[in-house]
C-alpha cells in the first residue's frame, strides 16, 4: 500500500488561527473602550499524536473477504462432557496440562483489555475464551492468557504457542491458509464514530470532504478513501487506534472509522460520541485454532452452537449493549459449516 | 639629535655659542627622555589596565552571569525530561497517581517554568534565545494540559489516557526539548565565549610589548646619562627600571596562572557540566521510553526504537567522563530495559509492569533513580570545580589592574626625579 503523507500542520494552524481570531474578537468587543493591544502574533504550536498525517493517496481496497471462507468445521453432534475429553484429542491434551492457553489482546477496550485498577484482562473475547475453558474443565479455573500483538496472531497460533486465540480477528480467506477459524462469533463491520451532534449521518453524501481518522496501513483507511463522494473524504492516519480518539476529542478530525467493535470501545470512553452505520464493510470475527487440531476447532464451534450457559448474551449485555447502536440485532451470528471446514 | 637646533646665528657659530648649544642640546635630550619615559609608562598603565580589567570582567561574568544562566537552561532541559518520565510513571502506577509522583511532576513543571522565566529576564535579548524561550512559555501549559487529560482518563480507567500521555510526550520531545536545548546551547556558547575572552591574549601582549619598550627606553636613558655625566648610577632611573621589570614579571605570571585556571575550569567544569547535563537528559528519556512502552501496554513499538537510539548515546557521553559508577548504572538501565522487552514479547505484561514500576531494587525506578543520582552528583562536582577554578582565576588577577597603574605612576615619578637631578646642572 503506497501512502503519501502531508503534515497536519496546515489545516491545524488554520483552525487554531480561526479560534485565536474568534477569541481576539470576543476580547476586543468586551473591552471596546481600551485601546487595542499591539502585540506580536503568537504562534500556537501544532499538537498531534506522533506520526499523525493526512493521507493523500491510497490504493483501492483488495477484496479480502470471500463469503464461503467463513464456513467452519461442523461440530460433533454431542459435545463431550466437561472434564472427560476424548482420548487423543487436543482437548484431552489441554485437560491433562490443566489449563487452556489462549492468545488475547490487552489494548482493545471492551474486547480484550487490562483493567488498570485490577490489572485483570477483561472483555468480550476474554469471556468467549473462558466459556471454552469451562467446557473443557467444567469449572471456572483461570485461563493462561498470553498477550499476542496483532501482527503476530497467525504465527502464535500456527506455532502452537497458544491453543486458541480470540483477538477481534476478522476471518479472511488469506488468513485461513495459515490457521483454522471457528464459526463467526461476532459479526462486526466498519462504521464511523462521530460527536453526538455531528451532521454526519448514514447518508454517505454527508461525509464529503470530511477529515476522518484510521490506523495507517489498515483496510479501514483504504475503504474510507474509496467512498464515492465529492469532494472525497480526507483520511488522516495514525499509528495507534486510540490516537484517533485523541484527534476526535481535540476536534482535529470529524470522525473515526474502523470496526464497530473498536468504536464501541471508544464510545465507552466518551459519552458525547455515537456510532453511525450502516457498515462500510463486513468484518466477521472468528477464534483462531491451529490447523493441526481440527477436532479442537469443531469443539469450539460446538461450544458456540450449544451456548449452554447463555454466555454470548451475557457477554454481549455486559460489554457491548450499552454502546452499540440500535440497528444491530443483539443475537449470536448463525454459524455456517462445511464438512471440510475450508 | 643636535641638528634639532635651527637658530639664525647658527651659520657661523662663535666658540661660546657652540658651548651653549651643547648645553642646550643636553637639556633638550633630558627633556626628550622625560617625555618618552612618561608617554611609555602612561601607555603601559592605560593598555595594561584595559587588558587586565577586560580579563577580570570576563572571568567574573562567566561565574556570576553566564554560569547561573547555564544552570537555569540546564534546569529547564532536565526538569522537562524528568516531568516526562514522572508523568508516564504515575500512569503506570494505576488509576490513582501516587502523591509522591504527582508532587515530583508539579515540582518539575514549576522548576522548568520558573527557570525559563528567570532565563528570559536575565538574558540580553538575543533573537534565537527569545524565540526559544517564547516556545517554552507557550508550550509548557499545552504540555501540562495534555498530561492532565491523560490523568483524568486514567482515573476513569479509559485506555485513551495512554494516547494522551503519548501525545504529551511527543509534544514535549518535538517542541519543548528542542527549545530548551537551544536555550542551553546558547548559554553554553555564551559561557565559552566568556572563557575565551577571559584569557584573551591580544591586549595583554600589547601591554607587555609596551612594558618591554619602556624598559628599553629606561635602560637607554641610563646608558646615555652615565656616558654624558660620567656618573655610575642614577638612582631614580634604576629603581624605576626595576619596578617596571617586576611589573612585567607580575603581569606575565598572574595572567598565565589565570589563563591556566580558566582552562582548568573549562576542562574540569564546563566540559563535564555539559556531558552530565546531556547524560541526565538521555537517561531520563530512556526511562520514559520504557514507561511509555508499558503505558501503551506494549502496543507502541516506537519507544523501544527510541531507547535503542538513546542508550548508546548515553553510554558514549558517560564514557567521556570515565565515571565507572555512572557507567555501571547505565548498564543496569539497559538490563532492566531488556528484561521489560523480553517479558513484553512473551506476553508477560504483569511481570514487565512489575519491573517497570515496582519497588524492587532491580526494578526500573530504583535503577533509573540510582543512575540519575550518580549523574546529578557528577553534575554537582563539575559545577563546584567550575566555580572554584573560576574564582581562583579571578584571584590570580587580583590587584593587578590597579597595580599596573600605581607601579607605572611611581616609576614615572622616580624616573622624572632622577632626570631632574641631572637637568638641574644646566638650569
Amino acid at each position: 500500500m503506497t501512502l503519501q503523507h502531508q503534515s497536519l500542520s496546515g489545516n491545524l494552524v488554520r483552525a487554531l488561527w480561526l479560534g485565536a481570531a474568534t477569541g481576539a474578537v470576543a476580547m476586543l468587543s468586551a473591552c471596546a473602550s481600551v485601546s487595542p493591544p499591539s502585540s506580536a502574533p503568537v504562534n500556537v504550536p501544532v499538537v498531534a499524536p506522533a506520526n499523525a498525517a493526512v493521507v493523500t493517496k491510497t490504493t483501492t481496497p483488495a477484496s479480502t473477504h470471500a463469503g464461503n471462507c467463513v464456513a467452519s468445521r461442523r461440530p460433533p453432534a454431542q459435545l463431550p462432557r466437561p472434564g472427560s475429553m476424548p482420548a487423543g484429542s487436543w482437548m484431552a491434551h489441554i485437560q491433562q496440562r490443566g489449563h487452556l492457553i489462549a492468545g488475547v489482546d490487552q489494548n482493545t477496550f471492551l474486547w480484550g483489555y487490562r483493567d488498570p485498577s485490577t490489572n485483570q484482562l477483561e472483555g468480550f473475547d476474554i469471556d468467549m475464551l473462558q466459556a471454552v475453558s469451562r467446557a473443557i474443565f467444567g469449572d471456572a479455573r483461570p485461563v493462561a492468557f498470553v498477550v499476542v500483538p496483532n501482527a503476530d496472531r497467525e504465527a502464535a497460533v500456527k506455532s502452537g504457542r497458544v491453543d486458541v486465540l480470540a483477538e477481534t480477528m476478522t476471518i479472511t480467506c488469506k488468513r485461513k491458509k495459515n490457521v483454522d477459524f471457528s464459526a463467526v462469533y461476532y459479526q462486526a463491520g466498519q462504521e464511523i464514530l462521530v460527536p453526538v451532534h455531528s451532521p454526519l449521518t448514514g447518508n454517505r453524501q454527508t461525509w464529503a470532504g470530511q477529515r476522518m481518522c484510521a490506523v495507517a496501513g489498515s483496510t479501514s483507511l483504504q475503504h474510507l478513501a474509496a467512498v464515492p463522494v465529492t469532494p472525497p473524504i480526507v483520511p488522516v492516519s495514525v499509528t495507534n487506534q486510540t490516537d484517533c480518539l485523541v484527534l476526535l476529542q481535540q476536534g482535529q478530525v470529524a470522525a473515526i472509522s474502523t470496526d464497530d467493535t473498536i468504536l464501541q470501545g471508544m464510545a465507552a470512553q466518551d459519552p458525547t460520541l455515537r456510532i453511525v452505520g450502516p457498515p462500510l464493510a463486513p468484518e466477521p470475527y472468528g477464534m483462531a485454532v491451529s490447523k493441526q487440531h481440527p477436532e479442537f476447532t469443531a469443539f469450539v464451534n460446538g461450544v458456540l452452537a450449544q451456548d449452554a450457559g447463555h454466555y454470548w448474551e451475557r457477554a454481549y449485555a455486559k460489554w457491548l449493549e450499552p454502546y452499540t447502536h440500535l440497528a444491530r440485532p443483539p443475537h449470536q451470528p448463525t454459524p455456517t459449516y462445511s464438512s471440510s471446514g475450508k | 639629535m643636535s641638528t634639532v637646533v635651527t637658530s639664525p646665528d647658527a651659520v657661523e657659530p662663535p666658540a661660546y655659542a657652540v658651548a651653549r648649544r651643547r648645553k642646550l642640546s643636553t637639556a633638550r635630550v633630558l627633556t626628550l627622555c622625560a617625555v618618552c619615559i612618561s608617554v611609555a609608562l602612561l601607555l603601559v598603565a592605560v593598555v595594561g589596565y584595559i587588558a587586565v580589567t577586560g580579563r577580570e570582567s570576563a572571568t567574573a561574568a562567566s561565574v556570576n552571569i553566564t554560569e547561573p544562566l547555564l544552570v537555569d537552561a540546564q534546569t529547564v532541559y532536565t526538569s522537562l525530561s524528568d516531568a516526562d518520565t514522572t508523568a508516564a510513571g504515575a500512569l503506570l502506577a494505576g488509576p490513582i497517581e501516587p502523591t509522591a509522583l504527582r508532587q515530583r511532576y508539579a515540582l518539575d513543571v514549576a522548576r522548568a517554568s520558573s527557570a525559563a522565566e528567570d532565563a528570559a529576564r536575565r538574558s540580553q535579548s538575543s533573537s534565537t534565545l527569545v524565540t526559544s524561550l517564547n516556545s517554552l512559555s507557550v508550550g509548557i501549559p499545552i504540555y501540562t494540559g495534555l498530561v492532565q487529560e491523560a490523568v483524568v482518563n486514567n482515573r476513569l480507567g479509559y485506555p485513551v489516557a495512554g494516547a494522551y500521555q503519548g501525545e504529551a510526550s511527543s509534544f514535549l520531545r518535538t517542541h519543548l526539548l528542542p527549545a530548551a536545548h537551544q536555550v542551553y546551547r546558547s548559554e553554553l556558547a555564551q559561557l565559552e565565549s566568556n572563557q575565551s575572552s577571559a584569557k584573551a591574549v591580544g591586549p595583554l601582549i600589547g601591554a607587555l610589548l609596551l612594558l618591554l619598550l619602556t624598559l628599553g627606553v629606561l635602560i637607554a636613558a641610563q646608558v646615555w646619562v652615565r656616558r654624558r655625566f660620567r656618573r655610575r648610577v642614577n638612582v631614580g632611573l634604576l629603581v624605576a627600571t626595576v619596578l617596571v621589570g617586576v611589573l612585567a614579571v607580575w603581569a606575565l605570571v598572574g595572567a598565565t596562572a589565570q589563563a591556566n585556571r580558566i582552562d582548568a575550569a573549562a576542562a574540569a567544569g564546563t566540559g563535564p557540566l555539559d556531558a552530565y547535563t546531556q547524560a541526565r537528559q538521555l537517561a531520563l528519556q530512556a526511562r520514559a521510553d520504557d514507561e511509555l512502552t508499558l503505558v501503551s501496554r506494549g502496543s507502541v513499538g516506537s519507544y523501544a526504537v527510541d531507547f535503542a537510539a538513546v542508550w548508546p548515546q548515553l553510554k558514549g557521553v558517560i564514557a567521556t567522563q570515565q565515571d565507572s559508577h555512572s557507567t555501571s548504572a547505565a548498564a543496569a538501565l539497559l538490563v532492566a530495559h531488556n528484561r521489560i522487552s523480553a517479558l513484553l514479547s512473551e506476553g508477560q505484561f504483569l511481570k514487565a509492569l512489575a519491573v517497570g514500576s515496582g519497588t524492587s531494587s532491580d526494578g526500573l525506578p530504583a535503577i533509573a533513580a540510582h543512575l540519575d543520582a550518580s549523574l546529578v552528583s557528577g553534575l554537582d562536582t563539575a559545577q563546584q570545580r567550575f566555580n572554584s577554578d573560576t574564582t581562583s582565576a579571578a584571584n590570580d588577577l587580583s590587584g593587578l589592574a590597579w597595580g599596573v597603574v600605581i607601579v607605572c605612576l611611581v616609576a614615572l615619578g622616580l624616573a622624572l626625579v632622577g632626570l631632574r637631578s641631572r637637568a638641574k646642572e644646566y638650569s
